[in-house]
């Protein structure tokens, strides 16, 4: 595999969140905001980027490697911790409304399956530069995912969509040209499920036909 | 060497190279949240004393239900002008959380509601009512404070619990001011 199919495989083929099913719970519970997802977007491509850099430098380093073995799953939580930790010090000081709007879900950062699992799978097995462009591939293709989540729960909920503080595209109009209202139920934790079944299930569609016309096309030759 | 003892030092070592860089980027953005929250009480305190930037802001944490004072203190002098309180206490269906702002008279210069998780409809729309108490001081509104006198008999039924919750946070105020300002309440 290149470094462009290593960096673009988080987009589509391995989706973190469409392929994989990983990091449901931040996915779900801030995409009421497009704001959010942004927000949250930018402090997982900070936190899964350096933690794969860090964990395959020492894994790639023989004598870090036969030291860290025995305990290489807490010393891969010690490193992530603290990078999660660096992001909401950071995030509190100078983003404080995005801080109090993810709430919580900063700090579960460090429980996020995605960024142990590429560092189990990924960073510890491979060099530096590698995992590193696969934890910038998998951010990207996680922020991706949650903005297609909240700008369906956002658009359909609130009638708007909340790029950053107050810059916000109200599509209310649009509302009142069909003559309904949103609907609130988007916005709540039902709608998170029901939006995410909604574009799973289009995602899933969409592979099995590209699947079946691959197929179709080797069986024609 | 013994390998568990080992994978300890190893988890050490991490854990104190991270702490390490956690206190570097702490010194830094440490300040930074320090002056926001400052900031943000300012703000808050502005609405009940306007001229709060001529005055030096001192924090008191508090135990139990009074949670805070925010002391306006003359920069010169020293003497308290004027105090902000948070306070709690149990109302109806749930705890009432207050702002108290006391002037320097000991009178009761505005509250607001932070959090009436008990009666979100009416609770938030009481602040800036001063339901005929005037410029009673704060240990007239710890007795005599009645958001529904005259009201029906149905919702006389919550009125001991609701009233007696935010009673008890004025209360609390006029135990504390003598302490702060000096003298009695």
């Amino acid at each position: 595999m290149n470094q462009k199919e290593n960096f673009f495989k988080g987009f589509v083929k391995e989706n973190p969140l469409f392929v994989s099913v990983l990091g449901m719970c931040p996915s779900l519970a801030i995409t009421t905001k497009v704001e959010n997802a942004i927000g949250m977007g930018v402090a997982v491509f900070f936190v899964l980027t350096l933690s794969n850099l860090v964990i395959s430098l020492i894994m790639n380093s023989k004598f870090l490697r036969d030291l860290v073995k025995p305990v290489r799953i807490p010393v891969y939580i010690i490193v992530i911790a603290s990078l999660v930790t660096i992001v909401e010090m950071v995030m509190h000081a100078y983003f404080e409304s995005l801080y109090k709007s993810l709430g919580v879900f900063i700090p579960l950062i460090v429980v996020n399956c995605i960024i142990l699992g590429r560092a189990e799978a990924f960073a510890s097995e491979n060099k530096p530069l590698d995992s590193a462009i696969d934890g910038m591939g998998m951010a990207l293709g996680f922020t991706f995912a949650i903005l297609i989540i909240s700008l369906f729960r956002e658009i359909l909920g609130s009638g708007m969509i909340t790029i950053w503080g107050d810059a916000a595209l109200d599509l209310g109009f649009i509302f009142e040209f069909l003559r309904i209202s949103p609907i609130d139920i988007f916005i709540k934790p039902v709608g998170a499920f029901l939006s995410f079944a909604f574009i799973l299930a289009t995602v899933v569609a969409i592979r099995s036909a590209g699947d079946r016309r691959k197929a179709k096309a080797g069986a024609d030759k | 060497m013994n390998k568990s003892l080992v994978s300890g030092l190893v988890l050490l070592c991490f854990g104190v190279v991270c702490g390490l860089l956690l206190a570097i980027v702490n010194h830094f953005t440490a300040p930074v949240i320090l002056a926001n929250e400052q900031r943000v009480i300012r703000e808050t305190i502005r609405t009940f004393f306007a001229d709060v930037d001529d005055y030096d802001l001192e924090e008191i944490e508090l135990e139990g239900d009074l949670e805070m004072a925010y002391l306006l203190k003359d920069k010169t002098t020293g003497a308290v002008h004027a105090a902000v309180y948070r306070v709690s206490a149990v109302a109806y269906n749930g705890r009432v959380n207050m702002l108290i702002a006391i002037d320097q008279e000991l009178v009761v210069a505005g509250y607001s509601f932070i959090d009436n998780s008990g009666t979100e409809g009416l609770g938030l729309n009481l602040a800036n009512l001063d339901f005929g108490m005037g410029d009673k001081p704060i240990a007239a509104w710890a007795v005599e404070f009645d958001t529904i006198a005259g009201a029906t008999i149905t919702s006389q039924g919550y009125a001991p619990a609701y009233d007696g919750g935010v009673r008890n946070c004025f209360a609390l105020v006029a135990e504390r001011v003598g302490t702060d300002f000096g003298g009695d309440a």
